[in-house]
Order: C-alpha cells, then structure tokens, then sequence
C-alpha cells in the first residue's frame, strides 16, 4: 500500500530524541493560519514552483490551460485557478514546476530511513512521523510503524491529535513516542484559527495518557496568537489534569515557511 | 628507480660541503638571539626567534618534526657528547658530520648557560637551577622538560609540526606529580605558558605548521590519553588562540570524556579540532610497510597529512581530479585562457607541486570521437594515470636543502652511526601523492554520463560549446548539468564513480616506489582548492569558473542537499583506509540547523562517532554562520577575532583572500 509524502528528511535534530529521519505526510485535518507545512495541508498532490531552477524559457506559460503562469520579467505561478492537472509539470524541462508529494510504498521510505541506520544507533534516533497528520492515512501510517519496528526502530509520531481515538488505538503499541501538538486550549479560538475544534484532540490527549505512553506535548508559538500567558498556562494545567509526567515543549515559530507559501503559489494569511 | 646522490646512507661530498657552509651561518644565526628573560613568565627564551619568519629561504626542511622524544630523552649535552664521542668511531666526512653536530650543540648550551647566569643576576633562582640543568644534563623535572620544548622550538629556523606533546612531558608531568615536586595547578601553569607562546610565536600568521596531535593509542591498541591531553584541550578551549593547532588521534577505545570535548570545540565553530581515526590510519600504515611501533607515532603534520614523529620527514606532489576532466574533454588542452590558465599557475610557482606534464596533460582523442560513456570512462583514467605516472617519475629532490644539523641530530642513527638523515636506514619517510577534487570531478563524469551519453539530451559538441563560454549563453544546460546527481547526496550513481577513481588511484600510485623503495602513500587532498577553483574552467556538473571546486573528499560546495549523514555516508563508501595520507573530509554544518536542539554537542559526537565506525579517515567538523560570515566580509573592522578553518589551519576571517573568504561562505551555505 502507498501513501502520500511531501519529503524524506534526513539528519532530522528537532523532533525526537537522536538523529532522525523524519518522514512528512501529506494531508491534514486542521488548516492552521500560521501552518509551517503549507505543502502537506491538502491530502492531494499539488504543482509547486521552484523559481530559483526556472530558465525562463515559456513553456509553461504557453502551455497552462488555466493561464497559472504569468510573466513579469519572470515567471511567476498563482495557484488560485490551478487544478493541477499536471501539463506544465510534464513540459518543464528543468524541474522548476514538479509535484509536492509523491505516492511511495513503505518499503521504499524505509529504504531511504535505514540508509542512516548507524546514526540512530550511536545516537539514540530513529523514524519521526510528521506532516501533515500521519494518522490521517492511518493504514499506511500503520504499515510504516509495522515495518520500522521490525527494523527495531525507535519510532516518534508527531501528531496534531486529530482523528479517531481507534487510530490511535491501532497504531499505540508500535509509537516509542508521541511529539503531540497543542496549539489553543480555548475551543472557539481553536476552531476560528485551525477550522476545527479542539475538544477530539484534548480528549485523545487523556486518553492517550491513561495508556500510559510516552508522550512529549509541543505547543508553537505563534506570536499573537498561541504566546499569550493566558492560553500556555491553560495548555499546562490541563497537560497536568492528564498526566503529571508529561514534558512540555514550546517550538518557536519559524520564519521560513513564508517561502513555502510562494513555492505553492499561495498568499500566506499571517502577512 | 632514480636515487639522487644525497640518499646515501653515508654522508656524501658535495652534501657535507653545504652543511659545513649552512652550519657557519646556522651558529652566527644562533648568537643573534638575545637572552630573553621576562621575571612575569616561567619559562625563558624569546617568544620568536630572530629574523624570524615562518617560511624562511633557504629553509630548514619544514615538513620535517624535531626528533622531541630524543632531544627529551638525552638534553642538548647528551647529543653533544654523544656526538663527540661517535665522531672518534668514524673517519672523514662522517667525522666531521658528528663534530659539525657537536659543535652546534655545544653553541646551543654555551648560550643555555648565559641564561643561567642572566637569570641569576635577576634572582630568579627558579629559571636559574632550569636552565643550568638543562646546560649539563637531560631534563629530569617537567619544568625543564618544558623549557627544553621552549628552547628546541625557538632555536630552529622557521616552524614545523610539534607532534604528540601530550606524550612527550607526560612521563615528566606524572614523575613530578607522584613524588609532590609539583602541584596539578603548578603543572597547569607551565603548559599555559607553552601554549600561549606557540600562539605568540605564530603571530597570526595562519599557517605556520605549529600543529600538536594529542592522544592517540598504542600498537596493543590501548588508549594514551593522559591528564595532559585533557589539560591542553581545555587551555585551549579557555583561550581563544589560533595557534597551536590541534589535531586529536581517536579510536574505538577513546575515552567518552575526550570525545565530549572535541564536540564542545568544534561547536565553537572555528574548526580548530581535527580528528584521525586511528583505527584506519595505524592499520593502513601497516600496509605500506611502516613497523608498528613507529606506526603508532604518527602524527598530524602541516595540512592532514601524515608524519611519523621524531623518524623523519613527510613531503608531497599533487595532482587534480577535475582538471583531468577537462584535459579529457578538450584532447589533452585546457579550457581556461592564458593567465587563468593551470599552466601560467604552475610558472608563477616556485615550487614543484604542479609540473608541466601534469597541467598540460596528455593529448588524447577528441571528446566527440568517444561513441560511449565507456569511451569516455577510459580516455579520462588514461588522463588521469598518465598525470599520475608523469608526477611520480619526475626526480624528486625536496631535499635541495640539506637538514640542519640541530634537528638532524634528534633523528634515529645520527648521532650513533653518523647516517644521512635523508637515508632511508637512518629514517621513515613518508612520501604522498595527493588528488584533489574528487567530488566534483564524479559530478562531472555523472552529469556526462547521465546527459550525453544514457538520455543523450545534451549534444557533446553543446556541452563543449558550453562549457567553452562558461555557461554564459546556454542556461537550459547548465540547469541540466546542475540538476544531475550529485556527490554527497548517498546516491550511488555518482557516488560509484567517486569510488572507482579513488580506486584506481589508490592502485596506480602504490605501484610507484619512493627513493627508499616503499609504496608511495596516496591521500585525498586538495591544499590548493582556492586555486583550482580558478584555474580550472566550467564543468560539466554545472559548476562556472571560479565556483569553488569540493575540497579533499568534500562534497562540492553547495551541492550536497541531504544534510551531514548523506555527506558522510557518501565519503564513507570511498575506501579511505587505502589514502591513510591524509583523506581529509571537511564537514560544514549551518549553525542555524542544530539551533533550538537539546543537546548540539551529542549531535556533533555521533557524527564524529559514525564517521569512524564507517572506516573515514580525518575528519574536520566547522559550524558556520553564513549570514555572519557575509556581515564580517561587509565589516570587516567588527569581526577581528572570527575563526575559521582554511585547510591545515584555522585563521583570521578577515585576514583571508577575498578568494578564500567567498569560498567559506559558499561551503557555509551549502548543506
């Protein structure tokens, strides 16, 4: 079975204990306004621009059925007509224009993850499940897990806690650790800022700690939006209520998505 | 094989004549130097020696370490006497080789002993009882040890590698500290002060050879780490000296605690720490018919190349990979204009390093001609092994100038059976070939092999004509050429073709003979990539003139986009246990990558930790900060004290080339 991933990242330092190979699922539940994965929101392939390999040479602008393409001294892509059908990308001849994901099998992403086998060892690493939500392709993130703790593995899954908690309960026994992300704990703000409510998340949170598992919460922080006081000392008492020893990390934010959002064609909404 | 007259065993004529001539002016240098003695200080002797400089003409051969364990073992008077005493064993030139030695060593403690008594005039009684020992006797406490270190170090022309220091004192250090004749901090104090007159000896001056290799095992593969190894690393750490150099001997055995602080100084991003895996390097050595014994003693000399301390001298050639590309692509000529050109780089050099047969290259057929890769594959190793065969065969005489007689007296069988120091019964040379540019030159013959010749989407003669311009015109090729597979990335197309010429040359060169008839060592270096990056013309991976070429076995700059395992594993498939010469990979990691981690140094020790498991060979870990880079090259007057590593040494930013400061930004971006 194939899922859908937008990148293999390798010498992987931030998610999870060791060096890592952190593989990003395409597809999310939630539609953060301040996503640092603009590339993996959508659970389907898109058309991404990599300006920097473009040589100008018009193909694309002459070939776009929806007139994506426009020329302004460069060319430049906006995604708002696009419906990736895929003509520019199989005209480009450099690469500039390719897909965001692509469909591989676990073998083949376990394949490219063991290549750095002697690091995990020495350092304590393993394979980090990112996105994306993995759970959202649940029998594949299943199938990977499977087959990571067959390589004996340490295997960290990086979740937004969105999905049913009987995911969670098929994939738990093969997860060494959950990076589990917690953004709002107010629900309305939760819902105006992500489109979904946070009450499934909190509850999996709960649950999944009455399991007993290894779970390390990460809150972002989004200046302006989930840094005030008010909301991380809410996320920790109620971390707390769960568990009492459940780590908290706070990511700071990371500027360099913006360029992600141009690459897909996309207006990033925190400008 | 040719033998020119000086490898002799014996000490021949016209040899003697000139150490005699040099000898004069040797002492008359000697008594140049005035008694220095600083009440504040522990240790006498002046910081530099008088005219000093630190590649003086004509030099005393600088690829070449004082015997220091000698001079340790039997003090200036005992090599004095020894002298003496052989000389009525031998006749003529022989005779007078010892009596020349005798008389230079006399100098020496005649000018010992006006320390003493300078030093006695001052009261400083301390300085007065070392001095007057060290003026009749070997060393017998570690303050004399040091000072003897001092007095040997300044006493030579010019600089050369320091060797194993940490076990050179430790026997002085640990009997001292055992019968309570010093203290740990008392000890500290002096090994300061050693340290801190390496640094004031350099100068700033860069690359001045003054490299020390702490640590390291024996040849029963037990650890000799000492307290002095932790001492001098941690000194090291404190201050923010460039000099010495350090160069760290590591294997399977290491102590945990010393691995933690090599991680802790490559953090601090200068690059200064250097690490040997012992555990390829001494078993590779075995190969090439060095005694283990003396196997165990190698150490770091000027670059990453190799040296066996205190048994004799290291000296290299070098050719280059990439440009052998080029010589195959344009039928044995070069694709670079007049003073850009390899061949007017060579004529600008006063030294042997590229020779005529080697940047002219060998005429071969057209590039259009060769109807398959296999074609082309051939035609390059022909290049390539002609270049090599033209290098190793040309006579080779780095010893125009005849070894001083003060550190030709530290060397085994000198003073006992009067033999030429450059004999090989009296020494263990080390002679090397290097190759540079292995990284981009498999680049090059993947993008080729890929673009013209499996999907044949570039026409050989538009690659040519491409190449010609520099890219100038044609950028859909350059962006394909760009895009081609890559060198560090652990992709095996190219990564095989990395392996097959290290290979190769590997075999080549081991079947040429040095003037004592051993295998010819081979090394993956480049210590002129600055240079290279000029001289050679646009390549077909993408790279223009100018961009800079991989350094050693380092991925070209900017090419290696999977981060630091990828990069390793790819340096890890070359067999570098066959270039124990000096196999050199820089690694470059963006600080910005290991920002926000718990814990960078553990990152940086398993790094270092998988590098030797895989079999490398040397490696050199430097966390760069692009953007600060660019800020200090904008202003320079606010970044005096940025250290960064060039090649064999670490330096001044600013005090760069406009050249080589270019080439630390772009390898600081690349992965």
């Amino acid at each position: 079975m194939n899922g859908l991933i937008t990148n293999i990242q390798r010498f992987s330092v931030h998610d999870g204990p060791g060096i890592r190979t952190t593989v990003f699922f395409k597809g999310c539940p939630l539609s953060c306004l301040w996503c640092q994965n603009p590339e993996a929101m959508s659970s389907r392939p898109e058309v991404i621009f990599h300006s920097e390999q473009c040589i100008a040479c018009k193909t694309c602008l002459r070939i776009c059925p929806k007139k994506c393409m426009a020329w302004e001294g460069i060319i430049s892509f906006k995604s708002d007509n696009c419906d990736q059908c895929g003509i520019c990308i199989n005209n480009c001849p450099v690469n500039a224009l390719r897909w965001s994901s692509e469909e591989i099998s676990a073998r083949e992403v376990l394949n490219e993850v063991m290549k750095d086998r002697v690091y995990y060892d020495i350092s304590g690493g393993g394979i980090t499940l990112s996105g994306g939500e993995p759970l959202q392709q649940s029998d594949f993130c299943h199938d990977l897990l499977k087959k990571s703790k067959k390589e004996k593995l340490h295997t960290a899954l990086d979740t937004s806690g969105y999905a049913p908690f009987k995911t969670f309960e098929l994939i738990m026994p093969l997860v060494d650790l959950f990076l589990f992300d917690i953004k709002l704990i107010d629900p309305q703000l939760h819902e105006r800022y992500t489109g979904l409510s946070n009450v499934p998340i909190l509850d999996n949170l709960f649950r999944l700690c009455q399991e007993g598992k290894k779970i390390i919460v990460r809150i972002p922080l989004i200046p302006g939006f989930t840094d005030s006081k008010k909301n991380l000392s809410g996320i920790e008492s109620f971390v707390k209520q769960c568990s009492t020893g459940i780590k908290i990390e706070r990511i700071p934010y990371n500027p360099l998505m913006k360029n992600k959002y141009h690459l897909l064609g996309r207006v990033n909404m925190m400008d | 094989m040719k033998t020119t007259n000086n490898c002799n065993i014996k000490v021949p004529d016209i040899l003697i004549q000139r150490i005699t001539e040099d000898t004069e002016r040797y002492i008359e240098w000697l008594k140049k130097s005035d008694t220095v003695i600083d009440s504040n200080l522990l240790l006498a002797g002046p910081f530099q020696s008088p005219e000093y400089s630190v590649w003086p003409r004509p030099h005393d051969n600088f690829h070449y370490p004082l015997g220091m364990k000698k001079l340790l073992n039997l003090g200036f008077s005992g090599i004095k006497s020894k002298a003496w005493k052989n000389a009525s064993n031998f006749h003529g030139n022989e005779r007078l080789y010892l009596r020349l030695i005798h008389r230079v060593y006399a100098v020496i403690i005649h000018i010992i002993e006006s320390y003493a008594m300078a030093a006695k005039e001052k009261r400083l009684s301390d300085i007065h009882m070392v001095c007057r020992s060290l003026s009749r006797r070997a060393p017998s406490t570690f303050h004399e040890a040091c000072q003897l270190y001092w007095f040997a170090t300044v006493f030579r022309i010019g600089t050369s590698t320091i060797g194993r220091i940490d076990q050179h004192l430790y026997p002085f250090y640990r009997k001292d500290l055992k019968s309570g004749l010093i203290t740990e901090a008392e000890g500290r104090k002096l090994v300061a002060e050693l340290l801190y007159r390496f640094e004031m000896r350099g100068g700033g001056r860069g690359d001045t050879l003054q490299n020390i290799t702490l640590s390291g095992r024996n040849a029963a593969g037990k650890d000799k780490t000492n307290e002095l190894t932790y001492m001098i690393l941690e000194l090291m750490l404190g201050n923010q000296y460039i000099e010495p150099k350090i160069n760290v001997r590591l294997h399977k055995k290491s102590p945990g605690k010393l691995l933690d602080m090599i991680s802790r100084f490559q953090l601090t991003g200068t690059g200064l720490c250097t690490v040997f895996n012992d555990d390829t390097i001494v078993e590779g050595l075995k190969k090439y018919r060095r005694p283990e014994k003396i196997s165990d003693d190698y150490c770091a000399d000027g670059c990453s190349e190799i040296i066996l301390d205190g048994y004799g001298e290291t000296s290299f050639r070098y050719i280059d990979c990439v440009k052998a590309v080029e010589h195959t692509l344009f039928g044995g000529k070069e694709n670079v204009p007049g003073k850009k050109s390899m061949q007017y780089y060579a004529s600008t050099q006063d030294f042997v390093d590229i020779n005529p047969p080697v940047s002219e290259g060998k005429k071969t057929e057209s590039f259009l001609s060769m109807k398959t890769f296999e074609d082309f594959y051939r035609a390059y190793l022909s290049q390539l092994k002609y270049q090599i065969d033209a290098m190793l065969s040309a006579p080779y005489n780095s010893n125009e100038n005849p070894m001083r007689l003060f550190t030709a007296a530290t060397m085994p069988g000198v003073i006992e059976k009067a033999l030429n120091p450059y004999s090989n019964k009296a020494c263990w040379h080390t002679y090397g070939l290097f190759i540079g540019s292995l990284g981009t030159a498999a680049n090059s013959i993947a993008a080729i092999k890929l673009l013209v010749y499996e999907r044949k989407l570039i026409k050989k003669e538009v690659l040519l004509e491409a190449l010609k311009d520099n890219f100038e015109k044609n950028s859909l090729v350059r962006r394909l050429c760009l895009d081609a597979p890559k060198f560090g990335n652990d992709d095996n197309y190219v990564d095989a073709i990395a392996i097959d010429i290290a290979r190769r040359f590997a075999l080549w060169v081991k079947k040429h003979k040095d003037r004592t008839g051993r295998p010819i060592l081979s090394g993956l270096y480049n210590h002129l990539f600055h240079h290279t990056a000029y001289y050679v013309g646009a390549t077909p991976d993408g790279r223009k003139n100018g961009d800079p070429v991989g350094e050693h076995i380092s991925p070209t700059p900017g090419t290696a986009l999977k981060g630091p395992t990828s990069i390793i594993n790819s340096v890890s498939k070359i067999r570098t246990a066959e270039h124990i010469f000096g196999s050199t990979l820089h690694l470059n990691i963006p600080l910005v990558s290991l920002k926000g981690t718990p814990d960078p140094e553990a990152i940086l020790k398993h790094l270092t930790l998988a590098f030797m498991i895989n079999g490398g060979c040397v490696i050199n870990i430097n966390i760069l900060d692009a953007e600060q880079l660019i800020e200090a090259q904008k202003h320079p007057e606010k970044y005096h004290d940025l250290v960064v590593r060039v090649w064999g040494f670490s330096y001044y930013f600013v005090g760069l080339s406009r050249e080589m400061q270019d080439h630390v930004i772009a390898r600081s971006q690349s992965e």
